[in-house]
Protein backbone atom coordinates (compact mmCIF):
# COMPACT_ATOMS: atom_id res chain seq x y z
CA UNK A 1 0.00 0.00 0.00
CA UNK A 2 1.28 3.33 -1.12
CA UNK A 3 2.30 5.77 1.79
CA UNK A 4 -0.07 8.32 3.04
CA UNK A 5 2.12 11.45 2.14
CA UNK A 6 2.95 10.11 -1.36
CA UNK A 7 -0.71 9.28 -2.23
CA UNK A 8 -1.74 12.97 -1.27
CA UNK A 9 1.47 14.19 -3.21
CA UNK A 10 0.27 12.09 -6.43
CA UNK A 11 -3.12 12.95 -6.01
CA UNK A 12 -2.09 16.77 -6.47
CA UNK A 13 0.24 16.40 -9.27
CA UNK A 14 -2.30 14.31 -11.11
CA UNK A 15 -4.81 17.11 -9.89
CA UNK A 16 -2.68 19.69 -12.14
CA UNK A 17 -1.08 21.19 -8.97
CA UNK A 18 2.30 22.88 -10.08
CA UNK A 19 4.11 22.16 -6.39
CA UNK A 20 3.23 18.76 -6.15
CA UNK A 21 6.21 17.75 -8.52
CA UNK A 22 8.87 20.13 -6.96
CA UNK A 23 7.07 18.37 -3.73
CA UNK A 24 8.36 15.12 -4.83
CA UNK A 25 11.59 16.36 -6.28
CA UNK A 26 12.03 17.80 -2.57
CA UNK A 27 11.30 14.27 -0.84
CA UNK A 28 13.19 11.97 -3.09
CA UNK A 29 15.91 13.71 -4.86
CA UNK A 30 18.32 13.23 -1.96
CA UNK A 31 17.67 9.19 -2.44
CA UNK A 32 17.91 9.23 -6.01
CA UNK A 33 21.32 11.43 -6.20
CA UNK A 34 22.99 9.06 -3.68
CA UNK A 35 22.40 5.82 -5.54
CA UNK A 36 23.45 7.36 -8.94
CA UNK A 37 26.51 8.52 -7.51
CA UNK A 38 27.37 5.37 -5.56
CA UNK A 39 26.38 3.60 -8.67
CA UNK A 40 28.59 5.63 -11.17
CA UNK A 41 31.13 7.28 -8.81
CA UNK A 42 30.83 10.55 -9.62
CA UNK A 43 29.37 13.45 -9.32
CA UNK A 44 28.59 14.80 -12.52
CA UNK A 45 26.89 11.67 -14.01
CA UNK A 46 24.79 11.70 -10.83
CA UNK A 47 23.77 14.67 -11.54
CA UNK A 48 22.71 13.88 -15.18
CA UNK A 49 21.44 10.60 -13.98
CA UNK A 50 19.26 12.48 -11.38
CA UNK A 51 18.01 15.12 -14.06
CA UNK A 52 16.64 12.08 -15.97
CA UNK A 53 15.16 10.13 -13.23
CA UNK A 54 13.33 13.27 -12.79
CA UNK A 55 11.99 14.57 -16.04
CA UNK A 56 11.00 10.71 -17.01
CA UNK A 57 9.68 10.60 -13.24
CA UNK A 58 7.57 14.15 -14.78
CA UNK A 59 5.60 12.31 -17.65
CA UNK A 60 6.05 8.59 -15.97
CA UNK A 61 4.08 9.51 -12.46
CA UNK A 62 0.99 10.64 -14.62
CA UNK A 63 0.63 7.34 -15.19
CA UNK A 64 1.79 5.38 -11.45
CA UNK A 65 -1.08 3.36 -10.34
CA UNK A 66 0.01 3.61 -6.87
CA UNK A 67 0.57 -0.44 -6.39
CA UNK A 68 3.91 0.18 -5.69
CA UNK A 69 5.61 2.39 -2.89
CA UNK A 70 6.68 5.92 -4.69
CA UNK A 71 10.31 5.16 -2.77
CA UNK A 72 10.63 1.68 -4.32
CA UNK A 73 9.78 3.26 -7.75
CA UNK A 74 12.45 5.68 -7.41
CA UNK A 75 14.68 3.21 -6.36
CA UNK A 76 14.11 1.50 -9.33
CA UNK A 77 14.22 4.02 -12.03
CA UNK A 78 17.42 5.50 -10.26
CA UNK A 79 19.60 2.36 -10.52
CA UNK A 80 17.86 1.32 -14.20
CA UNK A 81 19.33 4.74 -15.01
CA UNK A 82 22.27 4.61 -13.24
CA UNK A 83 23.05 1.39 -15.03
CA UNK A 84 21.91 2.79 -18.48
CA UNK A 85 24.40 5.43 -17.91
CA UNK A 86 26.88 3.29 -17.28
CA UNK A 87 26.49 1.14 -20.14
CA UNK A 88 26.55 4.49 -22.59
CA UNK A 89 30.01 5.38 -20.49
CA UNK A 90 31.83 2.56 -20.53
CA UNK A 91 34.63 3.59 -22.38
CA UNK A 92 35.49 6.35 -19.24
CA UNK A 93 38.97 5.29 -17.45
CA UNK A 94 38.93 4.52 -13.79
CA UNK A 95 41.86 5.28 -10.94
CA UNK A 96 43.50 1.57 -10.07
CA UNK A 97 42.21 0.37 -6.88
CA UNK A 98 45.59 -0.19 -5.60
CA UNK A 99 46.43 3.49 -6.08
CA UNK A 100 43.39 4.35 -3.81
CA UNK A 101 43.45 1.40 -1.09
CA UNK A 102 47.32 2.00 -0.25
CA UNK A 103 46.29 5.57 0.85
CA UNK A 104 43.54 4.31 2.56
CA UNK A 105 44.93 1.60 4.36
CA UNK A 106 48.08 3.63 5.53
CA UNK A 107 48.15 3.92 9.57
CA UNK A 108 45.63 6.64 11.23
CA UNK A 109 47.60 10.35 11.34
CA UNK A 110 46.86 13.41 12.73
CA UNK A 111 43.98 14.18 9.87
CA UNK A 112 41.61 11.14 10.56
CA UNK A 113 38.86 13.11 8.72
CA UNK A 114 41.49 13.06 5.62
CA UNK A 115 41.95 9.29 6.39
CA UNK A 116 38.58 8.21 6.81
CA UNK A 117 37.49 10.35 3.42
CA UNK A 118 40.35 8.62 1.54
CA UNK A 119 39.03 5.14 3.21
CA UNK A 120 35.30 6.31 1.67
CA UNK A 121 37.48 6.63 -1.69
CA UNK A 122 38.70 3.59 -1.91
CA UNK A 123 35.04 1.98 -1.05
CA UNK A 124 33.81 4.03 -4.13
CA UNK A 125 36.55 2.64 -5.80
CA UNK A 126 36.01 -1.12 -5.18
CA UNK A 127 32.56 -0.64 -5.52
CA UNK A 128 32.86 0.89 -8.86
CA UNK A 129 34.68 -2.56 -9.93
CA UNK A 130 31.66 -4.94 -9.39
CA UNK A 131 29.91 -6.00 -11.78
CA UNK A 132 26.39 -3.34 -12.23
CA UNK A 133 24.37 -5.90 -11.06
CA UNK A 134 26.06 -6.63 -7.62
CA UNK A 135 26.86 -3.08 -7.34
CA UNK A 136 22.87 -2.03 -7.78
CA UNK A 137 22.02 -4.89 -4.43
CA UNK A 138 24.89 -3.46 -2.51
CA UNK A 139 24.17 0.01 -3.10
CA UNK A 140 20.72 -0.23 -1.88
CA UNK A 141 21.38 -3.02 0.90
CA UNK A 142 24.40 -2.05 2.41
CA UNK A 143 24.61 1.76 1.68
CA UNK A 144 20.82 2.92 1.63
CA UNK A 145 19.33 0.27 4.18
CA UNK A 146 16.87 -1.51 2.25
CA UNK A 147 15.87 -5.08 3.48
CA UNK A 148 16.70 -7.75 1.13
CA UNK A 149 12.72 -7.60 -0.01
CA UNK A 150 12.71 -4.13 -0.70
CA UNK A 151 16.11 -4.09 -2.39
CA UNK A 152 14.28 -7.08 -4.64
CA UNK A 153 11.14 -5.31 -5.05
CA UNK A 154 13.23 -2.32 -6.50
CA UNK A 155 15.38 -4.40 -8.42
CA UNK A 156 12.61 -6.44 -10.03
CA UNK A 157 14.39 -10.11 -8.60
CA UNK A 158 13.89 -12.78 -6.42
CA UNK A 159 14.68 -12.06 -2.96
CA UNK A 160 17.04 -14.93 -2.90
CA UNK A 161 19.02 -13.62 -5.60
CA UNK A 162 19.59 -10.50 -3.89
CA UNK A 163 20.88 -12.69 -0.74
CA UNK A 164 23.24 -14.78 -3.31
CA UNK A 165 24.44 -11.56 -5.26
CA UNK A 166 25.03 -9.42 -1.90
CA UNK A 167 27.22 -12.27 -0.48
CA UNK A 168 29.04 -12.48 -3.34
CA UNK A 169 29.53 -9.18 -3.56
CA UNK A 170 30.56 -8.75 -0.17
CA UNK A 171 33.33 -10.81 -0.30
CA UNK A 172 34.76 -9.54 -3.63
CA UNK A 173 34.92 -6.25 -1.55
CA UNK A 174 36.91 -7.76 1.00
CA UNK A 175 39.52 -8.57 -1.34
CA UNK A 176 39.42 -5.74 -3.16
CA UNK A 177 39.83 -3.51 0.41
CA UNK A 178 42.49 -5.87 1.56
CA UNK A 179 40.41 -7.32 4.65
CA UNK A 180 41.34 -11.37 2.72
CA UNK A 181 43.84 -12.47 1.05
CA UNK A 182 43.44 -13.29 -2.66
CA UNK A 183 43.97 -16.80 -2.33
CA UNK A 184 40.98 -19.20 -1.15
CA UNK A 185 42.00 -20.86 2.62
CA UNK A 186 44.50 -24.24 2.04
CA UNK A 187 41.95 -27.24 2.53
CA UNK A 188 40.48 -30.50 0.90
CA UNK A 189 39.04 -30.51 -2.14
CA UNK A 190 36.06 -31.37 -1.06
CA UNK A 191 34.44 -28.32 1.04
CA UNK A 192 31.92 -28.37 3.75
CA UNK A 193 28.64 -27.44 2.63
CA UNK A 194 25.99 -25.86 4.54
CA UNK A 195 22.95 -28.01 6.04
CA UNK A 196 19.52 -26.80 4.12
CA UNK B 1 43.93 -31.74 6.74
CA UNK B 2 41.16 -29.42 7.42
CA UNK B 3 37.64 -28.87 6.01
CA UNK B 4 36.23 -25.82 5.33
CA UNK B 5 33.22 -24.12 4.78
CA UNK B 6 32.97 -22.38 1.20
CA UNK B 7 33.11 -18.91 1.00
CA UNK B 8 29.98 -17.52 0.30
CA UNK B 9 27.89 -20.18 2.87
CA UNK B 10 30.81 -18.23 4.93
CA UNK B 11 29.58 -14.57 3.81
CA UNK B 12 25.72 -15.90 3.98
CA UNK B 13 26.73 -16.95 7.87
CA UNK B 14 29.23 -13.39 8.48
CA UNK B 15 25.43 -11.50 6.96
CA UNK B 16 23.19 -13.09 9.31
CA UNK B 17 22.20 -15.17 6.59
CA UNK B 18 23.02 -18.45 7.21
CA UNK B 19 20.12 -21.23 7.28
CA UNK B 20 18.76 -21.48 11.16
CA UNK B 21 19.57 -25.13 11.45
CA UNK B 22 23.51 -24.92 10.56
CA UNK B 23 24.24 -21.10 12.48
CA UNK B 24 25.15 -23.12 15.81
CA UNK B 25 27.51 -25.78 13.00
CA UNK B 26 29.80 -23.04 11.18
CA UNK B 27 30.15 -20.55 14.28
CA UNK B 28 31.66 -23.83 16.32
CA UNK B 29 33.72 -24.53 13.13
CA UNK B 30 34.94 -20.89 12.87
CA UNK B 31 35.50 -20.74 16.37
CA UNK B 32 38.69 -22.97 15.84
CA UNK B 33 39.48 -22.83 12.00
CA UNK B 34 41.51 -19.53 11.54
CA UNK B 35 41.10 -19.64 7.47
CA UNK B 36 37.12 -19.76 7.60
CA UNK B 37 37.45 -17.48 10.52
CA UNK B 38 39.26 -14.66 8.16
CA UNK B 39 37.14 -14.99 5.91
CA UNK B 40 33.77 -14.01 8.13
CA UNK B 41 35.79 -11.15 9.76
CA UNK B 42 36.80 -9.83 6.51
CA UNK B 43 33.05 -9.54 4.97
CA UNK B 44 31.81 -8.25 8.55
CA UNK B 45 34.76 -5.50 8.26
CA UNK B 46 33.35 -4.68 5.09
CA UNK B 47 29.91 -4.21 5.66
CA UNK B 48 31.36 -1.74 8.14
CA UNK B 49 33.18 0.00 5.24
CA UNK B 50 29.70 -0.02 3.25
CA UNK B 51 27.89 1.45 6.22
CA UNK B 52 30.33 3.86 6.73
CA UNK B 53 29.90 5.35 3.15
CA UNK B 54 26.77 7.03 4.50
CA UNK B 55 23.92 8.64 1.90
CA UNK B 56 25.16 11.49 -0.31
CA UNK B 57 23.88 14.58 -0.45
CA UNK B 58 23.59 16.93 -3.40
CA UNK B 59 24.73 20.42 -2.70
CA UNK B 60 23.01 23.33 -2.59
CA UNK B 61 24.30 24.30 -6.17
CA UNK B 62 23.01 20.98 -7.72
CA UNK B 63 19.71 21.04 -6.16
CA UNK B 64 19.52 24.41 -7.95
CA UNK B 65 20.97 23.03 -11.32
CA UNK B 66 18.05 20.45 -11.76
CA UNK B 67 15.48 22.20 -10.71
CA UNK B 68 16.53 24.96 -13.51
CA UNK B 69 16.75 21.77 -15.67
CA UNK B 70 13.13 20.50 -14.80
CA UNK B 71 11.86 24.16 -14.68
CA UNK B 72 12.99 24.27 -18.17
CA UNK B 73 11.61 21.06 -19.42
CA UNK B 74 8.29 21.77 -17.62
CA UNK B 75 8.23 25.36 -20.03
CA UNK B 76 9.44 23.51 -23.00
CA UNK B 77 7.51 20.42 -23.64
CA UNK B 78 9.26 20.63 -27.34
CA UNK B 79 12.81 20.77 -25.81
CA UNK B 80 15.29 22.42 -28.22
CA UNK B 81 12.57 25.59 -29.53
CA UNK B 82 13.51 28.36 -27.92
CA UNK B 83 11.45 31.17 -26.90
CA UNK B 84 12.13 34.35 -27.12
CA UNK B 85 11.43 36.94 -23.51
CA UNK B 86 8.09 38.09 -23.34
CA UNK B 87 7.03 41.53 -22.39
CA UNK B 88 5.70 40.22 -19.35
CA UNK B 89 9.05 38.66 -17.98
CA UNK B 90 11.08 41.74 -19.35
CA UNK B 91 9.34 44.15 -17.38
CA UNK B 92 9.33 42.32 -14.52
CA UNK B 93 13.41 41.65 -14.96
CA UNK B 94 13.49 45.73 -15.52
CA UNK B 95 11.82 46.10 -12.15
CA UNK B 96 13.98 43.44 -10.13
CA UNK B 97 17.17 44.97 -11.67
CA UNK B 98 15.87 48.57 -11.11
CA UNK B 99 15.99 48.08 -7.80
CA UNK B 100 19.05 50.32 -6.43
CA UNK B 101 21.82 49.26 -8.27
CA UNK B 102 25.95 49.97 -7.62
CA UNK B 103 28.42 48.75 -10.00
CA UNK B 104 30.92 46.51 -7.77
CA UNK B 105 32.98 45.93 -10.71
CA UNK B 106 34.71 42.96 -12.81
CA UNK B 107 35.54 39.78 -10.55
CA UNK B 108 35.41 42.10 -7.24
CA UNK B 109 33.09 41.17 -4.36
CA UNK B 110 32.26 43.64 -2.91
CA UNK B 111 28.88 42.57 -1.73
CA UNK B 112 26.21 44.71 -0.24
CA UNK B 113 23.97 43.74 2.38
CA UNK B 114 20.17 43.72 3.06
CA UNK B 115 17.92 45.08 1.33
CA UNK B 116 17.94 42.84 -1.72
CA UNK B 117 16.22 43.05 -4.80
CA UNK B 118 12.43 41.01 -4.73
CA UNK B 119 12.76 38.58 -6.81
CA UNK B 120 9.58 36.26 -7.41
CA UNK B 121 11.00 32.64 -7.08
CA UNK B 122 8.70 31.45 -9.85
CA UNK B 123 10.85 33.72 -12.07
CA UNK B 124 13.78 32.30 -10.40
CA UNK B 125 12.75 29.11 -11.68
CA UNK B 126 11.97 30.35 -15.31
CA UNK B 127 13.55 28.59 -18.53
CA UNK B 128 16.61 30.72 -19.85
CA UNK B 129 16.32 32.69 -22.51
CA UNK B 130 18.71 33.42 -25.51
CA UNK B 131 17.29 36.89 -26.87
CA UNK B 132 19.72 38.33 -30.05
CA UNK B 133 20.64 41.52 -29.68
CA UNK B 134 22.34 43.54 -32.71
CA UNK B 135 24.60 46.11 -30.54
CA UNK B 136 28.41 45.52 -29.36
CA UNK B 137 28.57 45.84 -25.54
CA UNK B 138 31.72 46.72 -24.03
CA UNK B 139 32.97 47.30 -20.29
CA UNK B 140 31.71 50.50 -20.80
CA UNK B 141 28.16 49.70 -20.53
CA UNK B 142 27.98 46.53 -18.80
CA UNK B 143 26.11 49.04 -15.52
CA UNK B 144 24.46 50.16 -17.98
CA UNK B 145 23.05 46.28 -19.40
CA UNK B 146 22.84 45.36 -16.14
CA UNK B 147 20.72 48.20 -14.67
CA UNK B 148 18.05 48.59 -18.20
CA UNK B 149 18.37 45.26 -20.55
CA UNK B 150 18.40 46.34 -23.89
CA UNK B 151 15.47 45.99 -26.23
CA UNK B 152 14.26 42.50 -26.47
CA UNK B 153 13.32 42.26 -30.17
CA UNK B 154 14.56 39.44 -31.72
CA UNK B 155 17.09 39.77 -34.54
CA UNK B 156 16.38 38.41 -38.18
CA UNK B 157 16.53 34.95 -38.30
CA UNK B 158 19.77 33.00 -38.79
CA UNK B 159 20.33 31.58 -42.05
CA UNK B 160 21.21 28.00 -40.82
CA UNK B 161 24.30 26.22 -38.75
CA UNK B 162 24.58 25.31 -35.53
CA UNK B 163 22.79 27.92 -34.08
CA UNK B 164 19.59 27.64 -36.14
CA UNK B 165 18.42 25.57 -33.46
CA UNK B 166 18.13 27.58 -30.78
CA UNK B 167 16.63 30.23 -32.72
CA UNK B 168 19.47 33.03 -32.12
CA UNK B 169 21.18 35.08 -34.97
CA UNK B 170 24.16 36.12 -34.86
CA UNK B 171 26.87 36.88 -38.45
CA UNK B 172 28.85 33.76 -37.45
CA UNK B 173 25.89 31.58 -38.11
CA UNK B 174 27.74 30.24 -41.00
CA UNK B 175 31.71 30.07 -39.86
CA UNK B 176 33.36 27.26 -40.12
CA UNK B 177 33.39 26.77 -36.22
CA UNK B 178 31.11 26.18 -34.49
CA UNK B 179 29.15 28.20 -31.62
CA UNK B 180 28.99 26.58 -27.95
CA UNK B 181 25.95 25.54 -27.07
CA UNK B 182 24.61 28.79 -24.76
CA UNK B 183 22.92 26.14 -22.58
CA UNK B 184 26.18 24.23 -22.14
CA UNK B 185 27.89 27.72 -21.23
CA UNK B 186 25.52 28.34 -18.63
CA UNK B 187 26.01 24.67 -16.83
CA UNK B 188 29.32 25.22 -16.99
CA UNK B 189 29.30 29.02 -15.68
CA UNK B 190 26.67 27.68 -12.56
CA UNK B 191 28.75 24.68 -12.04
CA UNK B 192 32.01 26.47 -11.78
CA UNK B 193 30.83 29.68 -9.83
CA UNK B 194 30.32 27.70 -6.55
CA UNK B 195 27.18 29.55 -5.90
CA UNK B 196 23.54 29.31 -6.47
CA UNK B 197 22.96 30.94 -9.86
CA UNK B 198 19.53 31.42 -11.24
CA UNK B 199 19.82 32.67 -15.08
CA UNK B 200 17.78 36.10 -14.65
CA UNK B 201 18.57 36.55 -19.14
CA UNK B 202 20.75 35.82 -21.90
CA UNK B 203 21.73 37.40 -24.77
CA UNK B 204 23.24 36.40 -28.15
CA UNK B 205 25.17 39.65 -28.99
CA UNK B 206 28.79 41.07 -29.53
CA UNK B 207 30.89 41.99 -26.77
CA UNK B 208 33.69 44.31 -27.84
CA UNK B 209 33.78 43.46 -31.07
CA UNK B 210 33.32 39.40 -30.17
CA UNK B 211 30.78 37.14 -30.90
CA UNK B 212 29.90 36.63 -27.29
CA UNK B 213 26.64 34.99 -24.88
CA UNK B 214 25.98 37.74 -21.68
CA UNK B 215 24.03 36.29 -19.23
CA UNK B 216 22.78 38.02 -16.38
CA UNK B 217 22.26 35.58 -13.02
CA UNK B 218 21.17 36.61 -9.60
CA UNK B 219 22.66 34.69 -6.44
CA UNK B 220 19.86 32.80 -5.21
CA UNK B 221 21.47 32.96 -1.59
CA UNK B 222 22.06 37.02 -1.92
CA UNK B 223 19.33 37.74 -3.92
CA UNK B 224 20.69 41.85 -3.82
CA UNK B 225 23.40 40.81 -6.02
CA UNK B 226 23.20 40.12 -9.89
CA UNK B 227 26.33 39.07 -11.30
CA UNK B 228 26.99 39.34 -15.21
CA UNK B 229 28.88 36.72 -17.41
CA UNK B 230 30.27 37.65 -20.80
CA UNK B 231 31.02 34.24 -22.34
CA UNK B 232 33.19 34.00 -26.12
CA UNK B 233 30.30 32.31 -28.40
CA UNK B 234 33.02 29.72 -29.36
CA UNK B 235 34.50 29.02 -26.25
CA UNK B 236 32.42 28.23 -23.21
CA UNK B 237 35.74 28.36 -20.91
CA UNK B 238 36.92 32.14 -21.75
CA UNK B 239 34.49 34.22 -19.79
CA UNK B 240 34.55 37.48 -18.23
CA UNK B 241 32.57 38.33 -15.12
CA UNK B 242 31.18 41.06 -13.72
CA UNK B 243 28.50 41.64 -10.21
CA UNK B 244 26.54 44.40 -9.36
CA UNK B 245 25.23 44.57 -5.99
CA UNK B 246 21.44 45.92 -5.71
CA UNK B 247 21.26 46.45 -2.35
CA UNK B 248 20.95 50.43 -1.44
Amino acid sequence: MIDATDQELLARFAAGDGRAFDDIVTKYERRVFSIALRMCGDREDARDVTQDVFVNAMRALKRFRGDAQLGTWFHRVATNASLDHLRKNRKRVHRPIDEVTEVATSEPGPDDRALGSARAAAVQEALRQLSPDHRAAMVLVDIHGLDYAEAAESLGIPVGTVKSRMHRARLEMAKMLGHLRETEPSGPPTPLREEP
Amino acid sequence: MRNHYEPEILAAFASGDAEPSSRAQIDGHVGYCDDCREIVDAVRATMIDLADLSEEEPTELERAALRRALAQRRHQPGGLTRRMMTAASAAALVAALAIGGSMVGERNSQDGTGGGAEIASDMLMDSPEIVTDARNFDRSNVGSLLAAPPSMRAAPATKGGPDAEYGVGGDDAGAARIAADPQRCQQIITSTAKRPLALRSGYDTHFEGRPAYIFVFVDTAREDRLELWVVDRFDCENTLYFEQSTSK
